[in-house]
């Protein structure tokens, strides 16, 4: 136990490192739930983008920035169609997350399997390199850019004409029409930028995180960066701090096993990220935040 | 919406599914035409995966359909599920005299699970889509700790010890079977006739009883309901708990009358919760329609898992499917606001 409590400082930086797909979501998905749209199929945007960088990686020689592009690409796209359907079509928002998740899972297994002949994983390879090493951690250059983009979004949100009209949207969209704002149009934005963002967080996962694609890799944190954007009551700021709490029970739980190396309790440890992510939210849950007032319901003009 | 037109949509949806799965067989280099007919047409080739899938998908289908109507995302079906199997398989091998005691223990973990997600949103309003999948996760590795440490079978290690005999669901045999022998040489499983009774008995809950006219009035309007005296929250708060209920009895079906074991990566239970949803979805969350999908849902794994034996696809084929029709179905769902003359409604609007 002493060697588990002197590495606290390892604990404390890896979760810098496990911070960004969780933290990098949720930022998106913040500037879209803030427009009304809620995309719950994060975690599928991010499996396939996962696999469409690590394809493309291992595959099409496209490098780490090559791939890390793909990836925001494919979730670009998957957050706009989201958008579009949910916006123009006027689609259930919630169950079509839940179809994008399950085909998810499904597609990247036979594209795993296509590629490279098995069910599982794809071949490893090594990371993209990290700026520094801290504690025996690489920090990519993902995490100050996280952290960035979280400052810059709670400027854009809170300081800039647009982002008002953009809140506008997800509060009043009746009203934010009569105001001269295309709803719809910054609905599609927003939910394009949450795809960008997963799509992002994916690639992470893959080529920078851990240097492999595997089955189910994502494993919750799709659903994670939800349960932080409720954390955070939809303030970018406070979704750095959550993206950090969740970051850190994940990183326990590494170096927990790392350091325990007992087979049979690891199982139990694993189950830590997720009961502490759902406490969490449940202390957090009374306090009343502001939610967006139409967010998930589509709009429909007179 | 007339009946007929969405039953039309759900067609139009389905046929969508399947062409994603057509073009991800193309993408893979397999005929996909050919692909689609063996997907749909595997059932002699595989009647247990048909029947037994269908049994298991009918009660997370319900899962996932009776909170639908008051207003709740069950994402737990998967979780719920696993809870329901492990706990009945505990059960079986404490008490292995009949199979009942273990049927009930995974109703009860399902339940307990349900309850949890349900009181969660209540009472603290945490939102039930977050708090399900965390406990999926949670129940995972949990299982996954018991089926390695409490319940491993002596001689294979990845394997957990098996349902003793007198604690299994029986099955029919073939010689009474007649001219059915042939094709089920293995017999009947029991499992989907006891999907179905419970199926039925949950139509006739929400149509026939009061406290299921109480429950319908809340789906349909609960501040209605509010106004004249219906307890809203313990309504909402007891449909999560028959589902979470139904769903580990679903795993407990499962472990009691078909496999009887489990092994260490949750294989053989793994997926059956999300299907549930797709066959919710399907069967527009009546419980005589989620029967039905059931039976198609289970024709796609029979038919996905002929393709992975004969054309080298993973069955996973099937969920790319069932995720591509779940999709479509909630992209057209809001088609009675955008066209609601082409659907022959009035404006909700």
């Amino acid at each position: 136990m002493v060697e588990v409590v002197g590495d606290a400082a390892t604990v404390a930086v890896l979760a810098l490192a496990t911070m960004v797909p969780i933290t990098l979501a949720a930022l998106g998905e913040i500037v879209s739930e803030k427009a009304g749209i809620v995309n719950i199929g994060l975690e599928g945007i991010m499996l396939l983008a996962a696999w469409v960088a690590a394809a493309s990686y291992l595959e099409a020689g496209v490098g780490y920035i090559g791939a890390y592009v793909l990836g925001a690409i494919v979730g670009l796209a998957l957050g706009l169609i989201h958008g579009v359907l949910s916006v123009y079509l006027k689609g259930d928002q919630i169950v079509m997350g839940i179809g994008l998740n399950i085909f998810a899972v499904g597609a990247t297994i036979l594209g795993t399997y296509a590629l490279w002949g098995v069910f599982s994983n794809s071949p490893s390879f090594d990371p993209m390199p990290g700026l520094i090493v801290v504690s025996g951690v690489k920090i990519s250059p993902l995490v100050p850019a996280t952290i960035a983009l979280g400052i810059v979004l709670w400027a854009f949100l809170q300081k800039t004409v647009i982002g008002l009209r953009l809140r506008a949207c997800g509060e009043d969209p009746r009203s934010a029409e009569a105001m001269g704002v295309n709803v719809l149009l910054y609905q599609v934005m927003a939910a394009g930028f949450s795809g960008l963002t997963a799509g992002l967080a994916g690639a992470y996962l893959s080529i920078d995180y851990q240097g492999v694609f595997a089955k189910n890799m994502t494993a919750g944190r799709g659903f994670i960066a939800l349960a932080n954007v409720a954390f955070s009551g939809w303030d970018p700021l406070l979704a750095l701090l959550g993206g950090y709490l969740f970051g850190f029970f994940q990183a326990l739980a590494i170096s927990l096993n790392i350091a325990l190396q007992e087979e049979a309790l690891s199982s139990i440890i694993n189950t830590i990220p997720y009961l502490a992510t759902l406490a969490a939210v449940a202390v957090v849950a009374r306090r009343r935040v502001r939610i967006p007032r139409w967010i998930g319901r589509p709009y429909i003009k007179e | 919406m007339a009946a007929s037109r969405e039953l039309l949509l759900t067609l139009a949806s389905i046929l969508v599914g399947l062409a994603a799965g057509a073009l991800v067989l193309a993408a893979g280099g397999a005929d996909p035409l050919k692909g689609i007919y063996v997907l749909l047409t595997s059932f002699t080739y595989y009647p247990e995966i048909l029947l037994v899938g269908a049994s298991i998908t009918m009660l997370t289908g319900l899962a996932f359909a009776i909170p639908l109507r008051v207003g709740f995302f069950n994402i737990g079906g998967e979780g719920q599920l696993y809870a329901g199997a492990i706990v009945s398989l505990m059960v079986s091998l404490v008490a292995p005299y009949t199979p009942f005691p273990g049927l009930l223990a995974g109703f009860t973990a399902g339940a307990i699970l349900g309850f949890i997600a349900g009181f969660l949103r209540v009472r603290l309003g945490v939102n039930e889509v977050l708090s399900t999948i965390m406990l999926n996760w949670a129940i995972y590795w949990t299982s996954t700790y018991l089926v390695i440490d409490v319940l491993a079978d002596p001689i294979y290690p990845h394997l957990t010890r098996q349902v003793p005999e007198a604690a299994r669901i029986p099955w029919i045999p073939s010689s009474l079977l007649g001219p059915l022998s042939e094709v089920l040489p293995g017999g009947v499983p029991i499992i989907p006739f006891i999907s179905i009774a419970v199926a039925l008995a949950a139509w006739a809950a929400m149509y026939l009883t009061v406290p299921g006219l109480r429950y319908r009035f809340v789906g349909a309007n609960e501040y209605a309901a509010l106004s004249r005296g219906v307890n809203v929250d313990y309504v909402k708060l007891a449909s999560m708990t028959v589902a979470g209920g139904l769903s580990g009895l679903a795993g407990a079906l499962l472990i009691l009358g078909y496999s009887y074991r489990v092994d260490t990566g949750l294989s053989g239970l793994a997926g059956y919760g999300f299907e549930g949803i797709g066959a919710a979805l399907i069967g527009r969350n009546h419980p005589l329609g989620i029967i039905a999908a059931s039976v198609f849902l289970g024709e796609l794994a029979a038919g996905s898992e002929r393709i992975q034996v004969e054309a080298n696809v993973p069955a996973e084929l099937a969920e790319v499917v069932s995720g591509a029709i779940i999709f479509v179905l909630a992209a057209l769902s809001g088609l009675k606001y955008v066209a609601p003359r082409l659907l022959g409604v009035k404006s909700e609007g």
